[in-house]
This record gives C-alpha cells, structure tokens and sequence, in this order.
C-alpha cells in the first residue's frame, strides 16, 4: 500500500470505528449501527470516522447553521416585547431577584426602542431588526429560554456543550459524531469567528469524543484555508505521497490504538487532500452573483463582515457541512469576545450590532429558503443568555439567563410562531420554559437523534450531550 | 487566537469568572456557610509540611515517586515499566531543549553504561544553552509576549526582544525563581538595580496597546487591568480581574482588593506611547564593541571564580567517600595526580566511578553559607554581564514610576473610569493577607518603591501561592497536566489539586532548594514516575483515560514552535545562534496581503536568519508565522498558561503544501545524499534515525525503499524531459515531506 495507493476495502466499518475512536468508548455508536443493513448504506469512505452515518429515526433536517450572538443579546429589547417596563419604567423590580445575581442592577429599564407586530403571523419584532422583520413568518421565537450560567465563559460552553464548568463535546462534535458527515471533502463541523468568542477553541472542542469531530476554525476572511494550492504537487503524486504516510502512520498507530488524535491526524491529511479540490470553490465568495452579494450586504461596509460569514455558512451548508456556527465577533467598527454584552451604550451599541446582522441574516433565510435548503437546515439565532429587564448604570443590562429570547427557523420548525412567555417584565421564564438542554435535545431530534440515546462511555460513565436532562420541545414541531 | 480582539472588550470578557464557576462555587460555599469554624480553603495557607509516604514496594527513585505511587495503590494501580533509551532521550529533549536528539546522541546514551548515564544526560541538556530557548518560551506565553502593540496599526514595541533574551538568559542560568520574579516587577527599584533588571520590567509592557483609544481614560484603566491580570494569573495563580466592576458571590477576590492591587501599578508610566521605548538606560561613553571584549573578560574572571569554589568542594567530597568507602590501593590511586598513575591504578579508579559521581545537589549542600552567598552573587553577575554583552542596553522597554507622589488611587464605580469611587490605598488580596504592606520609597528616589513592596510579599518563602503556583507550571509541561488542572486559577474558583501532599512537598522543596528551577527539573525527570514507558493499561484506563494520575507517561504532541525547530533541526537547515533582533522569516504573499498594510514591518530576510529557532521569530500581534500559528501557537492577548491541541485539515494543508514544508523536505533530501549517499537502504535508515532517532523496522524499510523506487519510477516516466531531472533525488524528496508529516515526529512518547 505504501507504494501503489489502492485503497484497502477490506476494512469492516465496524472494527475501523473501533480502531479510530480508539477501541473504546463507542458503545452510542455501536448501539446506533446494529442494524447492519442500515450501516451498508453509508456513503464516504469506509475507514473514514466522519463517514455518513444513519439516523435513529426520519430526520426533519440535516444540518445546523447556529447563528451566535456572543455577549448576550437583549431579550426585551429584541424579541420580547414588556409594556409594563414602560409603565414602571424607573421602579424597583417588585420581586426578589433569584439568587444567582452578579451584581445589583437598578430599577426597571423600559426598552429605548420600538416593536410591531410583523409579517402574517404578527410576531412583534423590535424596529432593530426591519429585514429579518420581514422574514416573521419563518421564525419560531422561543421567549422562554432558561440557561444556569450567569457569566459568559459558563454560559457559552453551556450553550455549546451543555455543561458549564467542564470541557465537553460540543453540540457540532456530538452531530458529527452520531451522523458524521454528509460531504467527505470538507470539514463537517465549520466553526467561522473572525475574533476569538469568549474563551475559544472549547466551545468547539471535541473534547473525549474522538479528535476528527472538533470544529475547524474559520477566522481571516479574506483567506479562509491557507495552503490549498500546491503548485509543486499534482494531485495524483501527492496521493500517492499520501498513500506512503498513511501506511507510515499505521504502523506507528498500530502499538497505539488508544490514542484518538493519531488516527484524527491520519483522517486530517485526507481531508486536506480532498480539500484541495473542494475547498476553493466551497470558501471561494468570487462566483456569487451581485443580486446575492446585495441580498447579504456584502459591500455595504457595516454588513460585509457578518455578511460573509453568512453567506460561507449557506455555501457550507449547500455542500453538506453538518454543523456551521456562526459567531458575530467582529463589526466595521471593532472587534470584540463580546459584541452583544451591553452593559452600557444599549442605545448605541446595541443598534450597531443589530445593523450589522439584520441584513445578512435575513438574506440567509431568503436564500435558504429561495434554494429550498430552509427544508433541511435549522438555522438557530441566539447567545449565551439574555439581559437584565433592570438597568446597570443609565443605558445598559446585566447579564440574564432566568428568561431570554432565541429563535429557529427551517426544517422540522413552525414558523410565524412564538413559544413560551417571560413574566410581565420580562425577568422570568413562566410559561413553556425551555431550557438549554431541552434546545440541544429539540435539534438533536430534528435530525434524526434520540438525545438519551447518543451516548459515548468515558472515565467509566456514558455520557452526552443533555447530561441527564433534556425534553424535546413538541410543540414547535411541525 | 484572540488575536484580534480589542482590549475594551477583552477587559469585560475577563471581568468576567473563568469558567469552573457556578457549581463549584456554590458547593464550596455552601460547606462555608454551613460550618464557620472550616479551616481556611488550602490555597490560602502555606504549603503544609509533609512527610512523602511509605508505598508499599515499588520502583522508589525519590519522594515524588513515593507521593505518586502511593495515590497508585490506594485506587489499586501500577506504574508501568521504565521507557526504553531511545525514548527516555527523545523525550528529554524535547522536554528541556525542544529539539529532537541528532542519532549521535541516541547512540551514544544508549552505550553509556554507567550507572548514572541517565543522570548525566538531565545535567546535559539542562547545561545547554538551548534550554532556556524551551522554558523560555514558556514563561513567554505567560507575560503575553508580543513585539507589536495589536489594534490596527500593530506597530512595534522596539526593544522588547531584549525582555525575550532576559527570559532566556535567566532560565540558563538558573536565576532563582525568587530573583527572577523581584527583577520582573520591581528590576528599577532594588536596591541592586542593573540594565538587566531593568530590561526585565518589561514584562509590564508586553500587553495590547490601543495608540489611538476612544475613551483615553477608560483605556489606561485597561491598560492598568491587563498589568492585574497578568500579575494574579501568572504570580498568583488567581483571577483577580473578575473583580474590576463589582464583588462576586461566591468569589473572596472583592473589588476593593481588586483596586488595591491595582493602586501597586498607578504610579507607572501608563500614558507614555508604546513605541517609545521608557527607560533610556545611561551608558553613554564607549560604543558597545568596545566593550564586549572587556565584558567577555569580566565574565571570564567571573566564572573562574565560581569554578575554584566548585572545585574546592568537589575534590573534597570525593576524597571524603574514598577515605570512608575504599581501600588503601584505591585511595592510592585516587591521590596520585592522573597523568602519573598506572594502567592498574586507572581501572581501579573507572571501577569506582560511580562512587565518584557527586549529584550537583549533593554539591550544593556542602557549600558553606559564604561561598553559597558568593556563588550566588557570582553567578548573578556573570549572567548580568551576558545580558548586557553583545547587546544594545542603552534603551529598554522598561518601566518603571512616573513620580514618587502618584495621584490617589479611587474604586471605579461598575468598573467605569468616569464614575471615581472611594480612595484605597495599596494592598494584597485580602482572603490570603490582611495586613497591609509595608512601603518604602527607595533611596534612589523617583519611585513609591509600591512594586518592591509587592515583589517582596510575593517572594516570601511562606507565601501560600507562588512557589506552589510555579512547581505546578514545571509538573504540567513535564508531566502534561498540573497537579491543579487550572494552572493559572489556583483560587476558589479552580480546580483541586490532585495530590495536595505532593504538591505542598514540591512548593516547600521549590523554596529550600533556592527557588531553584533547575532543581526542580532534576528532582521530576529523574523520578520514576517521569523514566516510566507510554504502555497502555485498559483497567487502568477505565477511570483515568488521560492518565492524570500517571499509571503511565502519557504521550504528547509537539507544540508549534519544537515541531517548526525539529523540521529546521532534520532537514540541517537550523541556526542555533542564540539571542538578538526578532526575525522575520519569508511568509506567503496571499497571508501578507491581509495586513493593512502588506509586508510592512515583515522585512525580507537572509537564509540564515529565516532559519533561526522559533522563540526568535518575530512574535507579531495581527501577523504570525502561518506554521506557527496554524499549530496552535500562543494567544498573546493575555497570558497563555496552557496551549490549546488541536487536530484539523488546515495544519494538514499547510504542512503539506506550504512552501516552507517543500523547502525543507528539499534540503532534507540534500542532507541525506551527503550523508548517506545514493544508496537507497542507507537513505532509508538515515532519515529515520534522523527523524524519529530510531532505525527503520523490516516492514518499515521494505515499505520506503518501494516507496522511493515507485516514486523514481513514476518521475521517470514523465512526458518532458525537463521534468524528468534527477528522479531518484525527487523520490528522496517526496519521502522526506512524507517522513517530516508523519504522527511520530510530532509525538512525543
């Protein structure tokens, strides 16, 4: 093999997952593949752990474009509109505040800005957001988010991996993990931030799931994937110069079946390879049209940035990629860990941001939808957690994850709905509480996942995703 | 990776808990609440004194072994065997000098059949120069190290590779841990002030740097918030920043203690331009040619001084075990001077050797407390001399106060520097020290002498955080993982130690041993528990997959800057010439056209220059090398304590692709042909001991040499004849890209 390249085919799926989850630990992913029929239908390459993988049951979507506010954006300033802070504006909450407080926030704070109800099904909408307005009808607004962490590392890697304290999987990595990828030729977990969101590279860990499932990081723009061309190599001799370090490496692996990250290295060096072929064209922006560069604000200067990163995301998604989260990190103005973190500047800062996402998410969801790929991508909007109905200092809020508003749109989703209710002022989750895990699990089975049942055995325990928690929200189902 | 994030909002993300917080911190303080007598949490009181204990049997080389073995068997574990040599050398070299050994080496421990060749071989390359180039690097990721100021501009900070050389400087030459950190935060107010102190305060000055901030009031509180927090992370081991807008439940760090520490700093020349370098440091007269012969001698003179001490001690503990241990011939032997003694007498003596060999810390105890001092001093000296040799010392990044009647310094109200609140005066964190600090202008003036007070607090030998802090750090780089996980967040919001007993053994010895690094290295590389092999153990595994309790030495990969160093050290292409002037290495005119503007302050270099280690590349905020960066290098927004792993397709591509990789499989190749010559099986066998300092197994040779002749083939059989060139030297090249891409020379075993 190390001089000729033909490919082994003799590799049984089964004991090549073994051999790369490192022969230990796959007991989820074993219970998933026990019907063999099922398993011969995969697509990709046998010996690949990203292969395609079946679902558990008829998925509703394939793929996730999470659209992440990082900071925490303003429920009550956004989505969940409270007349009663209006009426109260100035006074003191009139209930005790639950006991995980970060700090003492003053008196209620009515909103600066202005909602109405949109589209068909009269969602209301703030005024900061006049396109994805537009778009009403396709959203299903969740006004009942509930979150346990108060500060934004937790809160992140909670929204991300569902623990807050701990390095876990991330959502990206437990989808490749339990469907792997439906394109062999790029990454299937694209992770596209150009500042670095909160602490970073956790929230798309793979952590103990096999290395090949951590997100791949997408930051410069301008040059998304450095070194794709190799002018010195074609294609076919650096096959063969592959085909030679894979042997290599499968020897050296062969006295080290425990260690994931060597056989993720191995899985590496193909993917680059198929890459070379694939990736221009998929992170290549040049060959979309002036209609859609406008429809995602591409040359307007305050939405280029998030504008491109939308528009990767649907070229991503078109190609199959899983998992495409989208961090908005970066304006025309700065960059910053934590854009949607008013503390202060609520009336200046928050329009910034909301200027800068409105046109190229609502542009995401026309051409999602004009390219009928809305059917089977869910695409999520939201961040670590929402913002006090009360005021810190004159103009700003304090982190909120007791009742914050998200929204998801697209295969398997209602649109033109809201679910769940904050209290009158906005502060608690009443009705319909949906809580991080009860989310992680709602997408899990939107693509064809038992959340209790994809479960990966470490350190003596089987864990996942919801942790010992987690319901499928029905009720937005179609 | 937070490359380009701007100070303001880094502010607020780190005003905010690291992680490990809300679950943690409410069981924790629910056990407080619940019993007020609790003794104090361990981070807040001094390492304790413990005895190692007694495990039952097993390979016991020193306490460490004793400490984890003993953990070992209380869940029922083993160790595994000791690694074989090629192994033990691969990885202490990438350990202490972050370079591969040349099969010269290898070949030579594995002869060595002394019974202390393992010994020698610590002692070696902790004598190299090339250490402190490895540990160096990381203390470097700790004080945010960056030549440029980040933002949009990215200008340089001139001068602060000089900081970069003091690091390095001060790890070679062993500069007491103590010393080390005094230098780093108050080198311009000791009493014993020097160019090198001096140049070592640039580590105040390392940080992101707005030319052009907003709000320039907000921003110097910025700029005074990264100074706290690089100080409580990296000294400390506490996140003291989380506290700049208000008190947090559960954390004992308030925010008046938050203003206190920072009131340490309020003095400091904040508002001066970083790319003006602070401190001009007097030296007029002589050009500095000049003066290096006279620094050379100085040093010279220096170190012979130190040597007489040695020597004197040395001969005298020798003679000590021959009187004691050996008989008369022996001792005869012994005293008549080598170049008169028989062949007899000369055997006689090899067969002693071992008794011969003194460990340097058996040296170190029998030095009288005066040539301790001395030694001490002249050491210091002789490594302040080298700092200032060759280099231009007249200007630093420095830093240092901008009067001795500083301004108040007042509580900011939520953290904003527009709403001034109560005055506080310096002060340490109140949960480890309650009484205020003593200060003392320094009699040279100019300064509150604020910082020395600190420094000195900091540096006390009962210190609960520093010492264990520090011991932590070297355990996490030799053994993969610190005792306590959060190496950089020691307080009630980080993790546990593991082995709390070893950990305080460990601080309590960091500090008898003189704060000594060095010593601390010798003491875990020649455990046991370090010299044990990678073997798997499924049981063990079961509840400790990561090995964190070390029933085995768990593998690792190459960081970014060893694994770039072993690709230059291979292909025989490395400079190892130490010191000066960040370079600037060839990057892809794609990558250039990303700055602002392209290629500015990235100048072309020469060969030899674009071949120098990594520590040396210039590190340049919105620029990196894309081989180092794509490979996890350093965030340098704010300190580092811990690189990140990752495993993707774009490290794959441009290890495969880059122009740099086909560079040096090129000259690899040329390498090989000139010394192994055109013989395909000698090839074959160089290249891997060059690579992986181990020949080729059978499977592993039949599999290159088909691979060489199929590649050759192929070459050959190419439609125009000018691309039919050399085909044997192609495949050689081809196989050496394969060899410098393949898992084992990035893994550490």
């Amino acid at each position: 093999m190390f001089d000729s390249g033909s490919d082994s085919g003799s590799h049984s799926r089964r004991r090549v997952l073994k051999t790369f989850a490192g022969g230990f630990g796959m007991l989820g992913l074993a219970g998933l593949l026990a019907d063999e029929a099922r398993a011969g239908a995969t697509r990709g390459r046998a010996d690949d752990p990203l292969a395609e993988r079946p679902t558990m049951f008829k998925p509703r979507a394939k793929r996730v474009i999470f659209l992440f506010m990082s900071g925490g954006p303003s429920h009550v300033d956004l989505f969940d509109p409270k007349p009663r802070l209006d009426r109260d504006n100035g006074k003191p909450l009139p209930f005790e505040m639950p006991k995980l407080v970060r700090t003492k926030t003053g008196n209620l704070l009515r909103s600066p800005f202005k909602f109405a109800p949109r589209g068909q099904s009269g969602i209301e909408i703030s005024d900061l957001f006049p396109k994805l307005a537009t778009r009403a009808d396709d959203l299903c607004v969740i006004r009942s988010m509930v979150a346990d962490n108060i500060n934004h590392n937790g809160a992140c890697l909670q929204m991300n991996t569902g623990e807050q304290a701990f390095s876990r999987p991330s959502m990206g990595s437990w989808l490749l993990y339990g469907l792997g990828s439906e394109n062999q030729d790029l990454p299937g977990f694209v992770v596209i931030s150009p500042s670095q969101p909160a602490q970073g590279a956790p929230l798309w860990s793979s952590s103990f799931l096999p290395a090949s499932y951590q997100g791949t990081l997408v930051s410069d723009l301008d040059q998304p994937i450095a070194d794709l061309k190799n002018d010195r190599l074609d294609l076919s001799r650096q096959r063969r110069q592959l085909d030679g370090l894979r042997k290599l490496n499968e020897i050296h692996k062969a006295s080290r079946a425990e260690d994931s990250r060597l056989g993720a290295r191995i899985a590496s060096f193909e993917l680059a390879f198929r890459m070379r072929t694939e990736a221009p064209e998929a992170f290549g922006l040049a060959g979309e049209s002036p209609a859609t560069r406008k429809l995602y604000g591409l040359d307007e200067p305050t939405t280029s940035i998030f504008g491109r990163q939308c528009l990767l995301a649907r070229r991503l998604s078109e190609r199959g990629v899983r998992f495409v989260q989208v961090y908005h990190t970066q304006t025309s103005k700065h960059a910053s860990c934590q854009l949607w973190d008013q503390h202060g500047g609520l009336k200046s800062e928050l329009p910034a941001n909301c200027a800068a996402t409105d046109t190229p998410i609502a542009g995401l969801l026309t051409d999602l939808k004009a390219r009928g790929l809305l059917d089977d991508t869910i695409v999520v909007w939201g961040g670590e957690f929402g913002r006090t109905p009360t005021a810190e200092g004159t103009d700003g809020r304090e982190h909120h994850p007791f009742g914050f508003t998200m929204w998801l749109a697209g295969g398997g989703v209602k649109g033109g709905i809201v679910h769940g209710a904050t209290d009158e002022f906005g502060w608690h989750a009443v009705q319909d509480k949906v809580h991080v895990h009860d989310l992680h699990a709602t997408i899990l089975h939107l693509l064809g996942i038992d959340h209790t049942k994809l479960t990966y055995r470490y350190a003596g325990r089987d864990f996942r995703l919801t942790d010992v928690a987690g319901e499928v929200v029905t009720p937005i189902l179609t | 990776m937070c490359r380009k994030t701007s100070r303001r909002t880094t502010s607020r993300l780190l005003v905010v808990l690291l992680l490990p917080a809300a679950i943690a911190a409410l069981q924790e303080s629910a056990h407080a609440g619940s019993d007020s007598k609790a003794e104090a949490p361990w981070w807040k009181q001094p390492p304790q004194r413990v005895d190692p204990p007694a495990p039952i049997g097993g390979p016991v080389r020193n306490p460490i072994d004793a400490f984890v073995l003993k953990s070992l068997q209380d869940s029922s574990l083993a160790q595994a065997p000791e690694a074989d040599r090629k192994t033990l050398i691969r990885r202490l070299s990438f350990d202490l000098i972050g370079l591969p050994p040349t099969p010269e080496e290898v070949e030579a421990f594995e002869r060595d059949d002394r019974p202390d060749a393992y010994e020698r071989l610590v002692d070696r390359l902790l004598d190299s120069p090339h250490y402190g180039e490895r540990w160096g690097r990381h203390w470097l990721d700790l004080a945010r190290y960056a030549e440029t100021t980040g933002y949009e501009r990215d200008s340089d900070k001139p001068h602060a590779w000089k900081y970069r050389d003091y690091v390095i400087a001060a790890f070679n030459h062993d500069l007491p841990y103590d010393r080390f950190l005094l230098e780093q935060l108050a080198g311009d107010e000791i009493p014993d002030a020097s160019p090198a102190s001096r140049t070592a305060t640039g580590f105040y000055r390392l940080g992101l740097y707005d030319d052009e901030p907003a709000d320039p009031l907000m921003d110097r509180f910025d700029q005074l918030d990264d100074i706290v927090r690089t100080v409580g992370t990296t000294v400390l081991g506490l996140t003291l920043q989380c506290a700049r807008c208000h008190d947090h439940k559960f954390d004992p760090i308030t925010q008046a203690d938050y203003y206190k520490f920072a009131a340490f700093f309020v003095p400091g020349r904040q508002t001066v331009r970083d790319s003006e370098p602070s401190i001009t440091l007097a030296a007029g007269g002589q050009p500095e040619e000049a003066r290096s012969a006279e620094f050379e001698n100085q040093k010279r003179a220096l170190q012979r001084r130190v040597e007489e001490i040695r020597a004197g001690r040395l001969a005298q503990i020798k003679l000590e075990r021959v009187l004691r241990n050996a008989d008369n011939d022996t001792l005869a032997a012994y005293q008549t001077p080598r170049e008169r003694r028989d062949p007899e007498q000369t055997t006689l003596l090899r067969s002693v050797q071992g008794m011969l060999r003194v460990e340097e810390g058996e040296l170190q105890k029998s030095f009288t407390a005066a040539e301790k001092s001395e030694i001490e001093k002249l050491v210091h000296s002789i490594f302040e001399v080298e700092i200032v040799k060759t280099r231009s010392i007249n200007r630093v990044l420095g830093f240092t106060d901008a009067s001795s009647t500083p301004e108040p310094t007042r509580v900011l109200v939520r953290g904003d520097a527009h709403r001034p609140g109560a005055v506080v005066s310096p002060g340490f964190p109140s949960a480890i020290e309650a009484r205020p600090p003593t200060i003392t202008p320094p009699s040279t003036g100019g300064t509150t002498g604020r910082r020395l007070a600190l420094a000195r607090w900091l540096t006390r030998d009962d210190h609960p955080l520093t010492a264990r802090v520090m011991v932590n750090r070297i355990w996490q780089h030799h053994f993969g993982q610190g005792i306590v996980a959060s190496p950089s967040d020691f307080g009630a919001m980080g993790d546990s130690p593991a082995n709390p007993a070893l950990l305080d053994w460990l601080a309590r010895e960091f500090v008898t041993r003189g704060w000594s690094v060095k010593a601390m290295h010798r003491l875990m590389l020649t455990s046991t528990t370090y010299r044990q092999s990678g073997r798997w153990n499924e049981t063990a595994a079961e509840n400790d997959p990561v090995a964190a309790s070390l029933w085995r030495m768990p593998p690792r990969r190459l960081e970014a800057e060893p694994t770039r160093d072993a690709v230059l050290a291979v292909s025989g292409s490395l400079n190892l010439e130490i010191g000066g002037p960040s370079v600037t290495p060839p990057i892809d005119d794609v990558v250039l056209q990303t700055q602002s503007r392209p290629g500015e302050n990235w100048p072309k270099v020469d060969e030899r220059a674009a071949f120098r280690r990594s520590v040396y590349v210039k590190v340049k905020r919105m620029l990196a090398l894309p081989e180092l960066e794509v490979l996890d290098a350093a965030d340098n927004a704010e300190p580092c304590p811990r690189r990140a792993v990752t495993t993707t397709a774009p490290q794959a591509l441009t290890l495969l692709n880059s122009a740099f990789m086909h560079d040096q499989a090129a000259r690899f190749a040329a390498r090989l042909l000139r010394e192994a010559g055109d013989s395909p099986s000698a090839q074959v066998d160089r290249v891997f001991k060059l690579a992986f300092g181990r020949g080729p197994s059978m499977p592993e040779r039949d599999q290159a040499l088909a691979f060489l002749e199929s590649q050759a083939k192929l070459i050959a059989r190419r439609p125009r004849p000018e691309d039919r060139v050399e085909p044997a030297r192609e495949a050689l090249r081809a196989l050496c890209l394969v060899i410098l891409n393949a898992n084992e020379f990035v893994t550490v075993d």
